[in-house]
């Protein structure tokens, strides 16, 4: 699926993303405990869409008209240890 | 122009764990009809170009079958973790600041894309998207855990 064209990017939904990155780093801890090893959407402030499979994540931002270029932050909270080397 | 990021935890808490520089970031993949969206990317001097990880490139409503429909070269990533597809194609990089106000002009790059599905399980807390040498190369950067800061400098 391919999201349609708009502006790119918008100043508004630019602070809003980076504001939804700065409050997710500092909820983070909560919403590991709230959503272990699930993907969480946050939009605006709020859980917009989370569960363990991305897809259905990706779906139930979609139900509420949220899209990429709408700048919801999406990451996967895991529970386990691992050690990244990129 | 100055762009600032932040630095986060990739993995849960753990002894050997370390916060990594990651910055805002919007790509848009003209190839890929207007697919577009907003990501976090760690900022990785280890890569040679800007890349969106399979968890990535469906965050951005693509599926890996969408990437192995283009026509552009594919590229064996190898990584310390081995080897994996992925497809090279045109976009266009905004790097954001993390106050939200500032926005770097577009780079014009080819982009890496996963053309494999995300990882079930232990690969999903990859990072999203690498900001890698093609673009980094291009700027001046400054990092400092102590002080919290991760500055990118464009040309512009």
């Amino acid at each position: 699926m391919v999201t349609e064209g708009v502006t790119f990017p918008n100043p508004e939904v630019s602070r809003r993303f980076v504001g939804d990155v700065r409050y997710f780093n500092d909820h983070e801890a909560e919403l590991l405990k709230e959503h272990p090893d699930c993907w969480v959407a946050l939009f605006d402030r709020k859980v917009a869409a989370f569960g363990p499979d991305l897809d259905n994540v990706l779906l139930q931002l979609s139900q509420l008209g949220i899209t990429p270029v709408e700048g919801p932050v999406i990451r996967y909270l895991s529970t386990k240890p691992n050690l990244w080397i990129l | 122009m100055r762009v600032t990021g932040h630095y986060r935890q990739l993995t849960v808490p753990n002894p050997y764990s370390q916060p990594a520089p990651c910055i805002a970031m919007v790509v848009s993949l003209p190839t890929l009809g207007s697919a577009a969206g907003y990501v976090e990317a760690v900022v990785d001097t280890g890569a040679e170009i800007t890349t969106l990880m399979p968890q990535g490139v469906r965050a951005l409503n693509l599926r890996h079958t969408d990437v192995q429909a283009l026509s552009g070269p594919v590229m064996n990533m190898v990584g310390v973790g081995g080897a994996a597809t992925f497809k090279l194609t045109p976009a266009q990089v905004y790097l954001i600041d993390s106050s939200g106000q500032g926005v770097t002009s577009p780079f014009a790059v080819e982009i890496a894309l996963a053309a494999s599905p995300p990882p079930p399980d232990d690969g999903a807390s990859a990072p999203l998207a690498l900001l890698g040498r093609d673009i980094l190369n291009r700027c001046d950067h400054s990092f400092s855990f102590r002080n919290g800061t991760v500055a990118i400098d464009s040309p512009e």
